[in-house]
């Protein structure tokens, strides 16, 4: 626990600024989200708004890149650094298994994330519980924890990445990133549900890939 | 351990490459399917077909003899009304019975039943209007409902406040036409603009239909002992100018009926048609003042079928067989197996297995020889076997995964 959390801090240094800012981006959107809502309630009044939700309406579209860029903010934030100023060696070979060290590196960054992500869920789900009926708000806040899951995904592969030693491989992960995030975005707002266990299981393949792609660091491959 | 994680990696990317290599493909290749338009002669008594193109029409009867434009206006006065009226030369009956342009208006109507119907999920909520207001118009309620495992409750818009009394009245007034909750599912109109309001048709926890709506702010709740003839399955509520029907049932034996107006009852019709299959059956009903056609399109093709509109029996009836689509046939050639997330079929989004075609091995085997003569001498005999079996199998996806996730000489390791 002692070195879970000391590996933290120095990751905390690093990752700050970063976490600041999606923390700011997040409130904007939450700000912007709260005035395009009031504006819409002024100009049309309640049943009008209510009513275009019954036919299929949706609010939170400005929402759909934040989970994506947080992710591979805090990727990048954590091991661009690293690799810059080729710390990441130094770190692997502390007194400590490599799958232990990498693995307290990765659940720091998506504890981060998910913090950034919880503290915008609840205030969406502020936001939205006051205009409107809690079966649309339900809706809304499981596209954005589909969106959420999504951004999982790019930072997982923003790490391996970001780890992976051969520029060639760097391009094909970066390419299998793309597509997987593509794919766990292909359906945005219709009823989320069904295609959680597909994006669950492609996040947890990414996270596999930078645990990976450190081995292959790990032992020196050029 | 590592091998593992790197088998890992290839399955996970050979699903991917296998989701979006054949949506990539199929946006490449896809065309519209376009069939001809069916429409039946109430001069003539026979079917012909429409096939617009771009700038001139074909029209031909069911057994391929060709009219002119002119010729076909006259033999189908209902269908080319507006036309013959700018031309002065709709006739003043039809089939002995006077027709005005109103009464062809008003009788026109039309009804989808989409072919996700089956799956798509009803969260029973609804807005429900004043069926009676003291003006024309409708105004836009100010509440909205939901159905809840006991009962109906309507939450006030602004205040999101639950409207106790007027929630148990609602309740009250269902529980005593003998509504069993929780209710299955509903169907109405939510439309503001819609001409008139009938409120809602509710599916009860025992399968029966029954009609719902707000009469003078009081709650009006009817069954329509449906199911005296009929099982349910579904209903579509649609709102005809004539107010002649409240809409279509599809009964548990996927037949489809009509329940019709009646004064203070409700009546069923069957309509002479086949069984459909829900979710592969793509339904449109368009009825007009002597008859009603309906087209039934699934992936063999479009049936047309003729009923009378006063009997609903069938008087005619047509097959159109599906033209080649042109992304199918590239899947088929291109991949043996891959992976589809959305489906015409359903309302849902996940990963379903496909199979291509069987002219795709070739291709795989092509891609499995070209890989193993490039890595042969990297790989174990072992590892050869397995890559081939797994590229004839995946084809390109599976050459996706096996290029793209990073893979290791023994040369390029050093050793500690």
């Amino acid at each position: 626990m002692k070195f879970f959390l000391s590996l933290s801090y120095k990751e905390w240094i690093k990752v700050r600024l970063y976490v600041a800012i999606a923390f700011a981006i997040a409130l904007a959107l939450l700000i912007y989200l709260y005035s395009d809502v009031a504006l819409q309630v002024r100009m049309e009044g309640y049943p009008t708004l209510i009513y275009k939700y019954l036919i299929g309406s949706h609010i939170l579209t400005a929402f759909d890149m934040l989970p994506i860029v947080a992710g591979t903010a805090v990727a990048l934030s954590q091991f661009l650094p690293e690799m810059l100023n080729k710390r990441l060696k130094l770190t692997l070979h502390l007194p400590a298994p490599e799958l232990n060290i990498i693995s307290s590196m990765l659940l720091f960054g998506i504890a981060v994330y998910t913090v950034i992500m919880i503290s915008t869920y609840v205030g969406i789900s502020a936001i939205l519980s006051n205009f409107l009926p809690r079966e649309y708000v339900h809706l809304e806040l499981m596209t954005f924890v589909h969106w959420s899951i999504v951004g999982l995904t790019a930072y997982g592969f923003s790490t391996a990445v970001c780890i992976e030693p051969t520029m060639q491989y760097k391009i094909s992960i970066a390419l299998i990133g793309f597509a997987t995030v593509a794919v766990s975005m292909w359906t945005e707002y219709i009823h989320a549900t069904y295609i959680f266990p597909m994006v669950v299981v492609l996040a947890i393949a990414s996270l596999l890939m930078s645990v990976y792609t450190t081995s292959r660091f790990k032992r020196g491959i050029m | 351990m590592i091998k593992l994680l790197r088998i890992i990696l290839v399955v996970v990317t050979t699903i991917v490459a296998s989701i979006i290599l054949p949506a990539m493909l199929k946006h490449a290749t896809d065309k519209p399917i376009t069939y001809k338009f069916g429409v039946y002669s109430e001069l003539a008594q026979k079917l012909f077909y429409y096939e617009y193109q771009k700038n001139n029409v074909d029209i031909t009867d069911k057994d391929g003899n060709k009219y002119s434009t002119a010729g076909a206006d006259s033999l189908m006065p209902i269908y080319n009304s507006r036309q013959l009226t700018q031309m002065n030369k709709m006739p003043d009956s039809i089939m002995g019975i006077p027709v005005t342009q109103r009464d062809i208006l008003s009788s026109t109507h039309r009804i989808n039943i989409e072919n996700d119907y089956a799956d798509k999920p009803d969260d029973c909520v609804g807005m429900l209007y004043e069926s009676m207001p003291k003006r024309v118009g409708l105004v836009m309620p100010q509440d909205i409902f939901r159905f809840t495992s006991d009962g109906i409750e309507f939450e006030n818009d602004e205040t999101h406040e639950i409207d106790i009394a007027k929630s148990r009245t609602f309740t009250n007034a269902l529980l005593k036409s003998g509504v069993t909750f929780p209710i299955k599912s509903m169907s109405g109109e939510i439309n503001a603009r819609k001409r008139y309001d009938e409120g809602y048709f509710l599916i009860d926890a025992k399968g029966e239909l029954f009609h719902m709506k707000m009469v003078n702010g009081k709650p009006f709740i009817r069954n329509t002992n449906v199911t005296d003839t009929l099982q349910m399955a579904r209903f579509s509520m649609s709102l005809p100018n004539n107010r002649s029907y409240y809409g279509i049932i599809i009964s548990a034996d996927s037949s489809l009926w009509i329940l019709e107006t009646g004064d203070n009852s409700y009546s069923v019709k069957r309509l002479d048609i086949p069984p459909i299959s829900l979710g592969q059956d793509n339904v449109r009903v368009l009825g007009s003042l002597f008859y009603w056609t309906i087209f039934v399109t699934n992936d063999t093709g479009r049936y047309t079928y003729i009923l009378d509109s006063k009997t609903l029996k069938r008087v005619d009836e047509g097959f159109l067989p599906c033209p080649e689509i042109t992304s199918n046939k590239w899947l088929s050639r291109c991949f043996f197996v891959y992976t589809e997330l959305h489906h015409v079929d359903s309302y849902f989004d996940y990963p379903r297995p496909k199979f291509g075609g069987w002219i795709a091995l070739i291709l795989n085997a092509i891609i499995a020889s070209i890989y193993l003569t490039i890595r042969h001498k990297r790989l174990s005999k072992r590892d050869c076997i397995a890559s081939a079996l797994y590229l004839v199998i995946t084809g390109v996806s599976g050459l996706a995964g096996l290029l793209l996730v990073p893979y290791e000489r023994h040369k390029q390791t050093i050793k500690r």
